[in-house]
């Protein structure tokens, strides 16, 4: 019975680590098409989207014939919650890299106007925070995956002052109201790619350390805060 | 072709061994059924109401009955059974609750042992115990001797009823606080009371049975008597007599004699049924 | 939490043979324990020391079983096993005694003798035992002509017909159906309201289910022993891990 179980869990990680490398070429291709400008590249990036989709679906079907079938405990629980968790955020982030395509097209005139609000390096952080969740998964390395928590904040501080580096632009210029309404869709995407590798990496360190390091900062200091209420 | 030789084969030695075991079962009841057919065509001649209530006519005289001695068969039975049935049970009992140890290893031989010794050295016994001391036979002497014939039937039947109870019952009797007598008592000797009964049932038989050892000490009595310090009459002793003498007409009564004490056994067999009948329909 | 049963440093023995090493557990009032680990492990030895039946089959012990702050180990087993109750694995149910009187047993055994006395409390145990419903038409029928099932929770009622405090339950239900199963897990949820249980159980899912704590025993040594729901999502012991995973055992 045990091995039959290793058997289903073992074609479940490789139909998740599979996926995941769809994922990784799709932003990486998003990304490269942000950096040079050439739109060429995101041909056909729709199409691959559809595979992801039939491994979301499938995966999650696997999912719940595991369950069912098996009804695993522990370390075999997490494991397949925490892959339910993590495909359900990797089909977000194709999504994303679509997304990101669509608004490369729309903007492709005013590259300059990219280069010049740091979305690039915005993008190579969150890019690198998906390559560290994905392979903290594949490695089962939950230290990966904490690098990967802590560079969320650099990534929502980049939003932000591209938010505001965006705003100002539009102020001086009437005629770039439109574009930077893109790029901030733009950098508004981009800053969720890296929320979806954040949570990857959450669920990374739940599975292998029975911890729930989700909003953790957010229940605490709304505990703190609730607590100092009961004082006054 | 090989596979269906095999099948015929086996079928053919089925066929031959199920005859074989059916032809043995038939061998086994031929002579109970020539018993039946003897003891009731010869004698049901003198089965009539007057063989239940008559006394013993003289030689010569035709008639009479033996009420004396179906009478002196059941105070027999039942003084050996006063005696055999409970110490047989209580015997059981302990040999198979209590008897994990060298005591009950020899008590549990020795009752084999006096299961085999024929039945008139144990009437010997019992002159040499009861006759001689008290100087004249007497339906004590015979029913003692009766009582010890009983025991050893009795004894392995309930050790071996009592073994039948499943462990899970005494467990949950000493679960639920109850002393361990109390137990052996109230739920393994009930639970395995039919089987019991079965075996008193074996042992009284054997018993009404027995000739041998009343010649030594219930003797016989010719005359009407139920008192337990006296010679008494009895239906196997009357046909030890009778079938020996050279008169026609007691040869028949004896059989009829016979015929009495298999009627006699039979409605005491029906008797247990009833009374042990579970109250209980089983499924 | 109020400390119900307290077993400190317990060791038991079959004549030389330690099968129990070093056993210390603290069962809480109103809770369920639920005892897993291999066949083999001392589950069954272990709560069987815990009403002193071990002994009746010639096992020994040696340390502590408190209960309410008293030795049990030092009390007369026969009245301690009034306070104690036993069910087990295969319903026991007497034979030879109808329903009605299967529950009134203990009771009549122990000797309350008057039927006004103990009609009432057959009745009660019945319906604490969820049986009330199913056999009130036919409580003079044999005890053992009743499904499996059934027969088990006549079990239960007769152990709590002597107002036990504390009920053991030796796998329960491995010998009943899934529906009978269901039936008895619900039974326990309603017990612990008033009584606290230690249940042996070879059915992880059963001891996830039922109980409150789980005490994992390998080999004879309480290997760990907290929060079910911990047991059974992020054990402390790696052996447990493994157990639970269906890696071994």
């Amino acid at each position: 019975m045990r091995e039959h179980f290793e058997k289903e869990v073992e074609e479940l990680k490789s139909n998740l680590i599979r996926m995941a490398s769809l994922v990784d070429g799709q932003v990486e291709h998003a990304f490269t098409a942000l950096e040079t400008g050439d739109i060429d590249i995101c041909r056909g990036i729709k199409a691959k989207d559809s595979e992801i989709d039939a491994y979301d679906n499938l995966i999650q079907a696997e999912c719940e014939n595991v369950l069912a079938l098996f009804q695993p405990v522990a370390i075999d629980l997490r494991f397949i919650i925490s892959t339910l968790m993590i495909n359900n955020q990797l089909e977000r982030c194709g999504d994303i890299a679509i997304n990101i395509c669509q608004r490369v097209k729309k903007t492709g005139e005013y590259h300059q106007l990219i280069v010049e609000s740091q979305i690039l390096d915005m993008g190579k952080q969150a890019k690198e925070m998906v390559k560290n969740a994905i392979d903290s998964f594949i490695t089962n390395s939950s230290d990966l995956a904490k690098s990967v928590l802590v560079n969320d904040q650099k990534v929502d501080d980049y939003n932000k002052q591209i938010f505001k580096f965006l705003v100002a632009k539009m102020q001086s210029d009437n005629k770039l109201i439109e574009p930077c309404s893109h790029l901030i869709v733009l950098t508004r995407n981009i800053e969720r790619l890296a929320d979806h590798a954040t949570n990857i990496a959450e669920n990374l360190v739940f599975y292998v350390e029975a911890n729930i390091v989700a909003h953790r900062k957010k229940i605490k200091s709304f505990e703190e805060s609730s607590e100092k209420g009961k004082v006054v | 072709m090989n596979s269906k030789f095999f099948f015929y084969k086996k079928k053919i030695t089925s066929f031959i061994m199920m005859s074989l075991t059916f032809v043995a079962a038939l061998a086994a009841i031929i002579p109970l059924v020539l018993i039946f057919y003897y003891t009731i065509s010869k004698g049901i001649t003198y089965l009539n109401l007057d063989f239940f209530l008559a006394m013993p006519k003289p030689v010569g005289e035709s008639g009479g009955g033996m009420a004396n001695a179906i009478v002196g068969t059941l105070i027999l039975i039942g003084l050996g059974g006063l005696i055999g049935v409970p110490v047989g049970i209580m015997t059981g009992t302990y040999l198979s609750e209590f008897g994990n140890n060298k005591f009950a290893y020899a008590v549990r031989f020795l009752t084999d042992v006096l299961s085999g010794i024929p039945s008139i050295v144990v009437g010997v016994v019992a002159y040499t115990m009861v006759v001689v001391p008290m100087k004249h036979f007497s339906a004590l002497a015979g029913g003692i001797a009766l009582g010890i014939l009983m025991i050893p039937t009795i004894t392995r039947t309930t050790e071996e009823m009592i073994k039948l109870v499943p462990h899970s019952l005494r467990e949950a009797g000493l679960a639920l606080g109850i002393p361990k007598w109390k137990t052996t008592l109230a739920i393994v000797l009930r639970t395995a009371w039919k089987g019991i009964a079965t075996g008193v049932l074996l042992g009284l038989s054997r018993a009404a049975g027995e000739t041998a050892p009343l010649l030594f000490t219930a003797l016989g009595n010719r005359f009407w008597s139920t008192s337990i310090g006296q010679p008494i009459a009895s239906l196997t002793v009357y046909i030890y007599d009778y079938a020996r003498a050279p008169f026609e007409d007691w040869n028949q009564q004896a059989w009829t004699a016979a015929l009495v004490l298999i009627l006699l056994i039979s409605v005491l067999s029906l008797l247990f049924r009833i009374i042990t009948r579970s109250k209980y329909k089983t499924n | 939490m109020e400390i119900k049963l307290s077993v400190k440093n317990l060791d038991a023995y079959y004549g030389k043979n330690k099968v129990l090493k070093n056993i210390s557990i603290d069962v809480p009032k109103n809770k369920v324990v639920a005892i897993i680990g291999p066949s083999g492990c001392g589950k069954s030895t272990f709560i069987r020391c815990l009403n002193r039946m071990h002994e009746v089959v010639g096992g020994t012990i040696n340390g502590s079983i408190l209960l309410d702050n008293e030795d049990l180990t030092k009390t007369d087993p026969v009245l301690l096993r009034k306070r104690v109750g036993m069910v087990f694995q295969k319903p026991n149910p007497f034979p030879s005694m109808s329903i009605f009187n299967n529950v009134a047993a203990g009771l009549r055994l122990n000797g309350v003798r008057n039927k006004k006395q103990i009609t009432p409390i057959v009745e009660k145990c019945l319906k604490q035992a969820a049986l009330w419903e199913e056999v009130k038409n036919n409580l003079n029928d044999s005890g053992a002509n009743i499904s499996g099932g059934q027969q088990q929770r006549l079990c239960i009622a007769r152990t709590l017909a002597v107002s036990p405090e504390i009920i053991l339950m030796d796998e329960p239900a491995s010998a009943l159906d899934p529906i009978s199963t269901t039936k008895i897990e619900d039974l326990i949820f309603e017990l612990k309201k008033d009584y606290t249980i230690v249940i042996v159980t070879h059915n992880m899912q059963q001891a996830a289910r039922v109980s409150d704590y789980t005490a994992f025993f390998y080999v004879g040594e309480l290997i760990e022993y907290s929060d079910t729901k911990k047991m059974f999502t992020s054990p402390d012991k790696q052996q447990t891990e493994d157990y639970i995973r269906g890696k071994f055992g």
